[in-house]
């Protein structure tokens, strides 16, 4: 297998990989974050603090896995206090 | 009864000053006690702990608190640390603090902990010197939990809280991965914590992990990473024992 074989899925698949490190590292310091490919689709899952936040995650996945179709499901952290307590006996 | 407040991994930097802060302020009508377990910032420089103190600082009650992983990435946990003690966070490492409620003595044991795995599936001190520094390093943190936890009982606590980071036990990484539960946590802070007793053990780091999970013992254990509990922060009630 020649180097322009790697390509396709194998090369997205490292691209993937790359995808962690660049969320990890960059200004967002992202970690907690569930990155999964589907053949030509990337999902994305999970919560951050804020709407900025959201947005650097997106811009950043976009860049890393450009061709490919990303699909997010990002949450805010809900910063409101509870409304309940657990009690444990 | 003693309410405990508790949160992990709210990861601030300087756009999320203020976001906690007005759910903080309810502290003082929900809970005698905040517990922070870690991952305060993204990367732990002086910036982001400034910012975490600004959230916390001032709060009318005692805030005690353990790094997490991201908090080491600048290289400058004591100053981290230092920044934190600032603003009237009680960090812990390998360490305890006992807290007097209505005349309870509540004891908090705490270290950041590592990975390494679950009993059956973790990693040894064994081979090159890059693993064994890295086993070597879960087992300090869980030894330190160890003798932190027997030294709030010689205190004479009434209930006693282990804090970390990193989970000790794989019931509430369930959501999580299982190829990366050795990077999550280890048995050996299950250990520690069973070996020296405790009423509750908290922990992070598991953002998709759940919330309850239970010891081999027994010890109740609670993930408070932020996205797990979907609130600024978990209050539980423990019951000191009768007599």
């Amino acid at each position: 297998m020649t180097a322009a074989d790697a390509t396709g899925s194998d090369e997205a698949e490292y691209r993937l990989a790359h995808l962690r490190d660049r969320l990890a590292d960059d200004e967002v310091g992202e970690l907690g974050l569930r990155i999964e490919l589907h053949g030509s689709h990337v999902t994305v899952r999970g919560t951050v603090p804020s709407e900025e936040r959201r947005a650097a995650v997106e811009r950043i996945v976009a860049e890393v896995m450009d061709g490919l179709k990303v699909h997010t499901d990002i949450v805010l952290a809900d910063d409101r206090p509870p409304t309940w307590a657990e009690d444990l006996p | 009864m003693i309410r405990v407040a508790a949160v992990g991994d709210i990861h601030l930097g300087p756009d999320s000053r203020g976001l906690l802060r007005p759910a903080f302020a309810t502290l003082d009508e929900l809970a005698d006690v905040l517990l922070l377990a870690g991952d305060l910032t993204r990367h732990g420089t002086p910036e982001e702990a400034a910012v975490v103190g600004e959230e916390v600082g001032g709060l009318p009650v005692p805030v005690i608190a353990v790094l997490g992983n991201h908090d080491y990435d600048a290289g400058r946990p004591e100053e981290v640390t230092r920044i934190l003690a600032s603003h009237g966070v009680q960090v812990l490492e390998r360490s305890s603090t006992a807290v007097r409620v209505d005349g309870t003595l509540v004891g908090v044991a705490g270290t950041k902990g590592f990975g390494g795995g679950f009993a059956g599936r973790s990693a040894g001190e064994f081979g090159e010197p890059e693993m064994k520094a890295f086993v070597r390093h879960s087992r300090e943190c869980a030894d330190g939990l160890r003798t932190a936890l027997d030294r709030l009982a010689a205190e004479g606590c009434d209930l006693r809280i282990a804090l970390t980071h990193f989970a000790p036990v794989p019931d509430t990484l369930a959501g999580e991965p299982t190829e990366i539960h050795p990077f999550l946590g280890s048995y050996l802070l299950a250990e520690a914590i069973d070996g020296a007793g405790a009423d509750l053990a908290l922990h992070g780091h598991a953002h998709l992990g759940t919330e309850r999970g239970l010891t081999a013992c027994g010890v109740r254990v609670r993930n408070v990473a932020q996205p797990v509990i979907g609130r600024a922060f978990a209050v539980y009630r423990l019951h000191p024992p009768v007599g």
